[in-house]
């Protein structure tokens, strides 16, 4: 099979989704720019001062109000927690906690507020530290950065602190530490990164805090706690831990405040919220909301006290503690100083005077950032800038008017505050404004890009689609498939990568990669376009049924309407963030829709069988049982997907959703009762998953080797189970309990997980190294000595002991072997290889999610539980529709499965308690076996990705299974079908089942079925990828897009890519296991060659069924294999051994016997496949060991086995080509001429026949005679098959000769006859090579096949009595029962054709007695009854005839075992085929309807005629090929002999609706006219076309002459059929439209149209077509004369006489409308005409068999008028009175 | 197949139809406050009696099936009780496939029982009306060839009409309008009562369309 192509396509199918993926991402999350500006006190910025305002020294910008101030960060301070209600009678653990800060509020309302600290999304920390500190907006790309702390390049605060000489300690978090590395004066970092860990970070800044502070030795102190955030990552805010961290920060601020100095100011932040499971990342309000506390020794703030605390923008930080601090805002800021603090003392106009110069010196802060940024990019909308330019500057106008007014010394006047106060809201306002515009505008998307990702990854989609159509072809090339697209794509890449290079550009590898994927991805297209299998014509289709192509591909489509249409709603429902939002329901909603649909449509199909009914066709249906199954199955998956909802998670979107219970760590849980309940039945899931897999690989025998793999599957398994629960159980429980044991359980905490791990690689490392697990029991006798040496003191008698029982043993045991020879060979029986691919899969699935499991809280085990069975019940009811479908191919993995099983991932995505949001993902995951933090960043990754996408990366390395599943599967089926069979043949053994060794029959197409599947998956996937990539792109703009789309593209993207990667490697453990399978077949071969004198083709066969065990037997295809490769060596071996001489020749003779042997023991085994392929097998084996024997000079010695060799191989040879041989009588010729060489007489240059004549003539060595006989028969057979009489009458009178002269024929009887009767059988000795089947049965069945033969030929030839009594020779033969039936078939039709129809019916009866399979004796026996005119008995033999054909053809295309010739063989005669070729039902049923329609019975007619337009219009399969003894018509005319029928029954509208078929059916294919040239007959007509051959019309031609006559016709129907309805108006129509119809044809002929005689030879169809026109025109005329227009009838009347000179029917009616117009002279005239031709006419009409088709006979009974007495009489009446008269 | 049949179905289904839009009509003249969506659960109720009524009703007028036996009284009885019967677990039935497409499971399990009960109103009364008590008959008439008689077809047409219709119903729930239909089960219900007046509207017309297959197919 071919490996690496299929991967490595795959491989590429994914690199050009990534390439899409990153080419997108690239347009879609593009980061703010970050400007390197950076602020310094030289800016002229400040404010030109004021009164009593003096720059105090070493101040910039501002003077310096603050000279030190400290800085608490605690991680995730909530505004709850900071937040004191003393009215809250209950508080909740977190609630009144910090007590201190509202005592502060409380009692010193000037020197402490409390605020509402708004946070900016994303609230990660690292972010927030960022957005603190420089004052900017950090965007949504930084958040995947958080595991790294990169250095901040902008300008900020602790940078400016540090170039003013001021002095920053930090103490707390590391994160600092990468973010600003150098630039503190002391610092105390501790690791921030274990989110288990309270108590490290806090407990360290506690040691310095104090000292520090009391130090003195800083400007600025910045302490940040995590205590508070952790602790909300592991237990959640409602949790008793919290308390007590908050407790500890409420007494740490109350020891800190009593160490700080006057001047201190002190800033207690949260930067962020947390959720209410403690999580945050997002931006839902409890995230952002976080509490700011500023508090100092002398009073800050005015009198005035707000009610509720303000809320403020965190990044409103940043310029309020640069100015308090005397430093420049750092430059990229666009927070707004916090006005409060820069009041100062004084009055209410000097304090809005100082905060209007902070104000203002903060406003062109910002305001040169947007100048600035504006330059450096373009993302700000103009406008808008403009706008707050004009804001800017008036304000500032306004501002320098104010201070010009202030400097002048007016007065303070409340007109002046108020205008201070405005001015003031300006500048609010322009800040607001400033920040609102950049908030809105930094998220800059790269459209190109975008569109063009958005368009690489669709192409991927359609290629994966087109690829996957393709690869189900046999001729799929890698070479133009795989290799010229990657060619393409290096080239492009190549290319462009050297022109970066020469233009010195840096290499953008995302855009090389996407124009190199958008080259390969368009070679792709272009040569699959080329090669695209022309459509083939569909010319000379029957015209109604030309409809059928269509329909027919429309339904081939149909199968993907019901996974498509699922598949898009879910693409759609990606569009709306609300379906996203809601995406946990929408997946298992459409899952369950999609299995219920599927069912459903079996179902509809008539595949399910219905209770108490178990009448259905066999083979197509169910049994009731398996359909309860079915149903069953339905059911639990629809119970799991219900139950999987258990275990979700929230998103903040949904109000009043409640996360699951489950997904918190048990150590979560208060109770200690339901925390042991909960951990026993965590547990309980592990060992049950664990129990099933075993019993799974135990039933399907895969646990029974010793292989490493078994052995880790037998002991670490539980082993690997006992591991995780314990480990569950130290983490859950609660940790101080354990006081002493600490130490320890932090040692088992790491040590359980990474145990774990290891373990869990190794298991997979190995079901790399040995995934085969194949139990191999070889019952062949083993070789060694035969007693093992006795080890012990050597005394004789314990020695006997030893010795005694072994001899014994031994003896038994080659006893045994010795009695088992002949039927039962050695075996070797290989266990669990029907299921070594699934079984290693889902090995490495079970290891998989045991390890997946570790990372996951405990209680989600259950939902991994709900995984494994929703996967197993998945994969059940695939099989289960795959079996159904039967006839699908088996290696075509079918969409819908496809789709269901993406679907289970996305679901089981959501089931394990993820969301595609950030606060959702599952940190802890990261400290699995890692308490102490990591130092790198991969690991803790790829732990975190592998918890995120477990489901994914389970499913996608789980997809092979869905190939391999309905093999596996298969057994019970072929159970069933062995059961049906027992009941017709019951001699016949159990089939054994293949199983997946199916896939090895043909691994061409297993590869190209895993790439199939492969790429089938992708374009599931893709698909979903790129419905999320759109509706990113689309909305862009959306308010969600942040919150909702952007996230869920970023997951699904990534869960793709790790879906992707996945599937590479489920799909390359299957081609490993394939490799280890095929190493294994090799490695069992050498051990075979040991035992080569037994026979190496009749061993490995059968085997015992081990422990009640399910046995899977060696493959066949191993055995052909190694047989193959060790023809070779063998044969060397035979050349090198050749002087042994003797030995060899024995060598050989046993072989021969081993295989003839191996053969006749087989053959018991029944016929089908297996025996088939057996005889292949031995063929080859012959084969090779008479090549063997040829290589080697003839010599007499070894001619006779040499002969008898070669008789067993043509033997095979004969009957596996069906008797049909050429070269087989080259190898008869070699033979005879080794023969001839051996004796020493040259036989070159001779024909056969005389080649035979030398040998027989000329061998006269007594040891030849046999093998030269047998030889002889086997020529004979051969002679027979090629109907080569002559030749085996002159071969057996010489095989005769030989012996003794035969008596010459007996009078009468066949002289081949008797020569083969009388020719004896050399007799077989015992020491004699064996043959495979006796020449004395062979003998008999040439006798029979003579008989037959003869007996068919004298048939043929018409010499009928001759014919009989040979054919009842060979019916007293020896043949099988089926060549006896034909024989009596044979007979039945000699003796019809002689004329005694009775005993014909007598044979053929018995022929059916014989086999009541011998459908041509049916139709024979109603051919018979139709010449006796019993209409009834032969409607009867019809109708058992179509029953016989319904129902499905039973007998299978099987060799007999018992005879490698048989009759069948070697009769072959025209006239056998045309006897018993095999009608078609169709036939049949028209046969039936027309005999009906044509005996009169019209109902019956109608009833068959419907059934049989039923079963047309059914499909393709019914229709008939056009071959020219079809006893079908064109469909035409049974639709029209079908409207005939049901007009004579008098269902007039449906016969108008059958004709109104044809007439729309046939609309296209009317030519305008229709011009044909009768110009054969004429001769010399046309000189021009002298030359052409076929006389006639050209076909086309023909085709549209019938299609009017047709159309033509059915128009007459319905004008007669109306005419019957009453309806004279619509039948006038109907026939003008006809007559119409047959006005397009114009016959032009040299000679007279008339001339009826000389057209019909030429052309039939003309002659229906006259006919059809006088049907239509006296229709025409009588419906005239039914509405009273006598005179347009009588023209009528008067032209179809034209038209047909002398019709009877005409006549009539023209005379009687002549009469009724009182033109009686006319009348009389043509009176007496009529009565002048009556004679001959009659004479005429009756002499043609069948002038006219069936359907017009019912209109030509209309036609014919009753004979009017009273007109004849009134006419005779008048003549004679006329007569009288003139 | 006679047109006179198709046009009594027709008239069947009109009649169906004018019995649906009349409870939500004309229950406010006698009801305080009633309102499909202010009361849906009384609606549930009412449009599940009123249509059984007039399917009843309209079986016994038109007799779609007529059997030549003549039944005894007990026969009929036993008949009649077993129908309740096949409802009462068709209800069930119903109920815990709606909980397990994703309805809540102990919350609103009134709701959810009244829906289940409006869809065996929907599907499964008609195949009582029709084919009585005979699950035989109902499997056969939900093949593909299953179809006897254009009541079996428009059976099949207005059964599946429904069932599509609550499926298709609950696609409008997640979303985040806040509209009062958006309440489970109303968008649910009111699908199905849409593709149930759908599908008695299609019957007929889809019989019509395709009375020429029928002839071949009906032997």
């Amino acid at each position: 099979m071919q490996r690496w192509p299929v991967l490595l396509f795959l491989a590429w199918a994914c690199f050009l989704f990534f390439s899409g993926i990153a080419l997108f991402t690239s347009g879609f999350l593009l980061m703010r720019i970050e400007l390197t500006n950076r602020s310094s006190c030289s800016d002229p910025l400040a404010a030109p001062a004021w009164a009593g305002q003096g720059v105090a020294p070493g101040a910039c910008w501002m003077p310096r109000r603050v000279p030190k101030a400290v800085l608490l960060i605690i991680d995730a301070l909530t505004f709850e927690f900071a937040r004191f209600d003393p009215a809250k009678a209950r508080p909740r653990p977190y609630e009144n906690k910090l007590g201190f800060l509202h005592q502060l509020a409380g009692s010193q309302p000037r020197h402490a507020r409390l605020y509402r600290f708004r946070a900016d999304p994303p609230t990660t920390t690292m972010q927030r530290i960022k957005g603190i500190t420089t004052g900017s907006l950090p965007t949504f790309i930084d958040v995947g950065s958080n595991f790294a702390s990169y250095a901040i390049e902008e300008d900020n605060l602790l940078g400016q602190l540090v170039e003013n000489g001021r002095r920053v300690v930090f103490m707390g978090d590391d994160t600092w530490d990468g973010l600003f590395p150098q630039k503190f004066f002391r610092s105390y970092f501790f690791p921030s990164f274990n989110v288990k860990d309270l108590h490290t970070v806090d407990d360290g800044i506690l040691q310095h805090l104090y000292t520090t502070v009391d130090g003195g030795e800083w400007d600025l102190l910045i302490a940040h706690f995590l205590g508070v955030d952790h602790c909300g990552h592991k237990h959640g805010p409602d949790h008793p831990e919290m308390a007590k961290k908050l407790t500890q920060m409420n007494e740490m601020l109350r020891s800190l405040v009593d160490h700080l100095a006057n001047d201190t100011l002190l800033l207690v932040a949260g930067d962020h919220g947390m959720t209410e499971t403690g999580d945050h990342g997002g931006d839902s309000e409890k995230e952002v909301n976080a509490a700011l506390f500023v508090y100092s020794k002398t009073p800050l703030f005015g009198a005035h006290l707000p009610e509720e605390p303000e809320t403020i923008p965190q990044v409103n930080l940043v310029p309020t503690l640069a100015l308090l601090l005397g430093v420049p805002i750092p430059y990229s800021n666009i927070g707004e100083v916090m006005a409060e603090l820069f009041s100062g003392d004084g009055g209410a106009a000097s304090a809005a005077l100082s905060q209007l110069s902070a104000y203002r010196i903060n406003a062109r802060q910002v305001d040169r950032f947007l100048h600035s940024y504006s330059l450096a990019a373009q993302d700000l909308p103009a406008e808008r800038l403009r706008h707050l330019r004009e804001l800017f500057s008036a304000a500032l106008e306004e501002h320098d008017r104010l201070l010009a007014q202030v400097r002048e010394g007016l007065p303070a006047s409340p007109e002046l505050e108020a205008r201070l106060g405005r001015l003031v809201g300006r500048f609010q306002h322009y800040l607001r404004e400033a920040r609102a515009v950049c908030m809105e505008s930094w998220a800059r998307f790269h459209p190109l890009r975008m569109v063009a990702g958005c368009a690489l990854i669709a192409a991927s989609c359609l290629l994966c689609c087109v690829a996957s159509e393709l690869a189900a072809a046999l001729d799929f090339s890698y070479r133009s498939r795989l290799l010229y697209p990657l060619l393409w794509g290096l080239a492009v890449a190549a290319v462009l990568g050297l022109a970066r290079l020469l233009t010195r550009e840096g290499l953008d590898l995302i855009l090389v990669g996407s124009w190199s994927a958008a080259a390969s991805q368009l070679a792709f297209f272009w040569h699959s376009w080329g090669r695209r299998p022309r459509r083939a014509h569909l010319a000379g289709v029957q015209p109604p049924v030309a409809s059928a192509g269509l329909w027919q591909r429309l339904r081939a489509w149909q199968g993907l309407v019901l996974p498509m249409g699922i598949l898009f709603i879910r693409c759609c429902a990606m569009f709306s963030d609300s379906f996203v939002v809601a995406e946990a329901r929408v997946a298992p909603f459409l899952l369950a829709s999609l299995a219920i649909l599927l069912v459903g449509r079996l179902h509809w199909h008539g595949r399910l069988a219905a209770p108490e009914a178990p009448k259905q066709p066999p083979g197509s249906a169910f049994s009731q049982k398996e359909s309860w199954q079915l149903l069953g199955l339905l059911a639990v998956l629809l119970a799991c997907l219900r139950l999987s909802g258990l275990f979700h998670q929230c998103r903040e979107e949904i109000p009043h959703c409640q996360p699951s219970p489950f997904l918190a760590p048990l150590s979560s849980l208060q109770s200690t009762q339901a925390k042991n309940l909960f951990y026993l039945l965590c547990v309980a899931s592990l060992a049950g998953l664990v129990y099933a897999v075993r019993r799974w690989l135990r039933h399907y025998g895969n646990l029974n080797s010793a292989g490493p793999l078994v052995l880790f599957v037998r002991w670490a398994f539980p082993l690997l189970a006992v591991w995780i629960a314990c480990y569950w159980a130290v983490t859950s429980g609660a940790e101080d309990a354990l006081g002493k044991l600490q130490e320890l359980v932090q040692v088992a905490l790491v040590g359980f997980p990474r145990a774990v791990y290891g373990l869990a690689s190794l298991g997979l490392l190995l079901a790399l190294w040995r995934p085969v697990t194949v139990f191999v029991k070889d019952s062949r006798e083993s070789v060694g000595p035969i007693v093992t040496p006795y080890q012990g003191a050597p005394s004789s008698h314990a020695e006997l002991q030893h010795v005694i029982p072994q001899i014994y043993r031994r003896m038994q045991e080659s006893l045994k072997t010795q009695l088992d020879r002949g039927h039962r060979r050695a075996t070797v029986a290989a266990y669990g290889l029907g299921s070594v691919y699934s079984a290693a899969l889902v090995i490495v699935l079970t290891l998989l999610g045991l390890l997946l499991l570790s990372l996951h809280s405990e209680r989600m085990s259950l939902a991994f539980l709900l995984l494994f069975l929703e996967g197993f019940v998945l994969l059940r009811l695939h099989a289960w529709l795959v079996s159904l479908a039967g006839d699908a191919e088996p290696f075509v993995v079918p969409w819908y499965a496809v789709t269901a099983w993406v679907f289970a991932a996305t679901q089981f995505f959501y089931s394990t308690g993820h969301q595609p949001i950030f606060p959702a993902i599952h940190w802890h995951a990261a400290f699995v076996g890692f308490q102490e933090g990591h130092s790198t960043h991969l690991l803790p990754a790829v732990l975190v990705g592998a918890n995120t996408f477990a489901s994914h990366i389970l499913f996608a390395v789980g997809c092979p299974l869905l190939l391999l599943w309905p093999f596996v599967c298969e057994a019970p089926n072929s159970q069933r079908r062995k059961l049906k069979k027992e009941l017709r043949e019951e001699l016949q053994e159990e089939e054994e089942p293949m199983m997946e060794m199916r896939l090895r029959e043909s691994p061409e197409r297993f590869s190209a079925a895993l790439l199939q599947l492969g790429l089938k998956y992708l374009f599931v996937l893709g698909v979903q990828l790129l419905a999320c990539v759109w509706a990113a792109m689309i909305l862009r703009r959306h308010l969600m897009v942040w919150k909702v789309f952007a996230p869920k593209f970023l997951f699904e993207a990534l869960g793709f890519i790790v879906s992707s990667i996945c599937l590479l490697l489920g799909i390359f453990l299957v081609m490993r296991v394939d490799c280890a399978v095929s190493a294994w077949f090799e490695q069992l071969q050498p051990s075979n060659r040991h035992f080569r004198p037994r026979g190496p083709g009749a061993n490995q066969r059968r085997g015992g069924v081990a422990e009640g065990e399910m046995a899977q037997r060696l493959h066949p295809r191993g055995r052909a294999r190694s047989g193959e490769r060790s023809r070779p060596r063998g044969s060397k071996r035979a050349r090198r051994e050749a002087p042994a001489g003797a030995g060899c020749l024995r060598a050989w003779t046993e072989e021969n016997d081993g295989l003839a042997g191996g053969w006749r023991a087989s053959r018991s085994s029944g016929p089908g496949r297996a025996a088939q392929q057996a005889a292949r097998r031995c063929r080859l084996a012959f084969d090779s060991l008479l090549r063997k024997i040829q290589g080697l000079p003839a010599a007499l010695p070894s001619l006779s086995l040499e002969l008898t060799v070669l008789y067993n191989s043509l033997l095979f040879a004969v009957s596996e080509s069906d008797g049909l041989v050429e070269g087989e009588a080259e190898r008869i010729n070699h033979g005879l001429i080794r023969v001839l060489e051996a004796c020493g007489v040259s036989g070159q240059d001779l024909s056969t026949e005389e080649l035979w004549q030398k040998v027989l003539q000329d061998v006269t060595t007594e040891e030849l005679c046999a093998p030269l006989h047998r030889l002889g028969a086997l020529q004979g057979a051969v002679w027979l098959a090629a109907n080569c009489l002559g030749s085996v009458t002159g071969l057996f009178r010489l095989l005769s000769d030989t012996k003794d002269p035969l008596p010459s024929a007996h009078g009468g009887e066949n002289e081949l006859l008797a020569l083969l009767k009388a020719w004896s059988v050399p007799v077989e000795g015992d020491t004699s090579p064996l043959v495979v089947q006796s020449t004395k049965d062979l003998k008999e069945i040439l006798w029979t096949s003579a008989a037959f033969l003869q007996g068919l030929q004298g048939l043929e030839a018409g010499n009928l009595p001759t014919a009989l009594s040979l054919l009842q020779a060979a019916a007293s033969g020896f043949c099988s029962k089926r060549v006896l039936a034909q024989i009596y078939t044979s007979i039945g039709c000699c003796t019809q054709q002689m004329g005694k129809p009775q005993t014909a019916l007598q044979h053929l009866k018995r022929a059916l007695q014989v086999d009541f399979q011998c459908l041509s004796a049916l139709s024979q026996a109603a051919l018979v009854y139709r010449q006796l005119g019993e209409t009834d008995a032969e409607l009867e033999a019809l109708a058992l005839l179509y029953k016989a054909l319904e129902t499905p053809a039973q007998e299978a295309v099987s060799i007999d075992p018992c005879f490698l010739i048989r009759t069948e063989l070697l009769v072959h005669t025209p006239a056998l085929a045309s006897l018993f070729s095999r009608s078609h039902p169709s036939e049949v049923k028209y046969l039936l309807a027309q005999r009906c329609l044509q005996a009169g019975r019209v109902a019956e007619a109608v009833e068959h005629y419907l059934d049989l337009l039923a079963l047309l219009q059914e499909g393709p399969q019914h229709q008939v090929p056009l071959h020219g003894r079809s006893a079908l018509p064109r469909i035409p005319e049974v639709f029209l002999e079908a409207a005939s029928a049901l007009e004579q029954l008098g269902r007039y509208q449906d016969a108008i609706a059958v004709c109104e078929e044809i007439i729309s059916r046939t609309d296209d294919l009317i030519p305008e006219t229709l011009r044909i040239e009768l110009d054969s007959g004429a001769g010399g007509e046309a000189p021009g076309r002298a030359g052409s051959p076929a006389p006639g019309i050209p076909p086309q031609q023909r085709e549209s002459l019938r299609c009017i006559v047709w159309r033509a016709a059915a128009y007459l129907h319905q004008g007669w059929a109306w005419a019957r309805l009453g309806e004279s108006k619509e039948a006038i129509t109907r026939f003008t439209r006809c007559l119409n119809v047959l006005l397009r044809v114009q016959l032009v002929s040299a000679a007279s149209i008339h001339s009826s005689e000389e057209m019909a030879e030429a052309l039939a169809e003309a002659k229906v077509l006259q006919k059809i026109r006088l049907l239509a025109l006296l229709g025409r005329g009588s419906q005239f004369q039914e509405l009273g227009r006598d005179k347009e009838a009588l023209m009528n009347f008067q032209h179809s006489l034209q038209v047909c000179p002398g019709d009877p029917a005409a006549t009539s009616h023209l005379l009687r409308a002549l009469w009724k117009l009182n033109r009686r002279q006319e009348a009389a005239a043509l009176w007496q005409k009529l009565h002048a031709d009556a004679a001959p006419a009659d004479g005429q009409q009756e002499a043609p068999g069948r002038p006219y088709p069936l359907y017009l006979v019912s209109c030509l009974k209309q036609v014919n008028l009753p004979h009017d007495e009273s007109l004849a009489r009134s006419l005779q009446d008048y003549l004679r009175t006329s007569g009288q008269d003139p | 197949m006679k047109d006179t049949e198709i046009k009594r179905l027709l008239s069947a289904h009109i009649v169906s139809v004018l019995s649906i839009i009349l409870t939500t009509i004309v229950p406010p003249l006698f009801l305080e406050n009633f309102s499909v969506l202010g009361t849906h659960l009384i609606w549930l109720c009412i449009c599940s009696i009123c249509v059984t009524t007039v399917n009843i009703i309209l079986y016994i007028i038109l007799k779609p099936n007529p059997s030549s036996k003549r039944i005894s009284f007990a026969h009929k009885v036993t008949k009649f009780l077993k129908c309740c019967v096949f409802f009462f677990i068709s209800c069930i039935l119903f109920h815990g496939i709606i909980v397990l497409y994703g309805a809540p499971l102990i919350e609103s399990v009134l709701e959810t029982f009244l829906f289940a009960v409006l869809l065996s109103t929907f599907t499964t009364l008609h195949c009582l009306c029709m084919l009585g008590p005979n699950f035989q008959a109902w499997i056969r008439v939900f093949s593909k060839n299953g179809a006897m008689s254009i009541w079996d077809n428009s059976l099949q047409i207005t059964t599946m009409c429904s069932i599509v219709g609550a499926w298709f119903g609950a696609f409008p729930i997640p979303l985040d309008w806040d509209r009062p239909w958006q309440i489970w089960p109303i968008s649910c219900s009111l699908g199905a009562t849409f593709g149930y007046v759908a599908g008695l509207i299609i019957a007929p017309l889809w019989i019509y369309w395709n009375r020429k297959q029928l002839t071949y197919k009906s032997r």
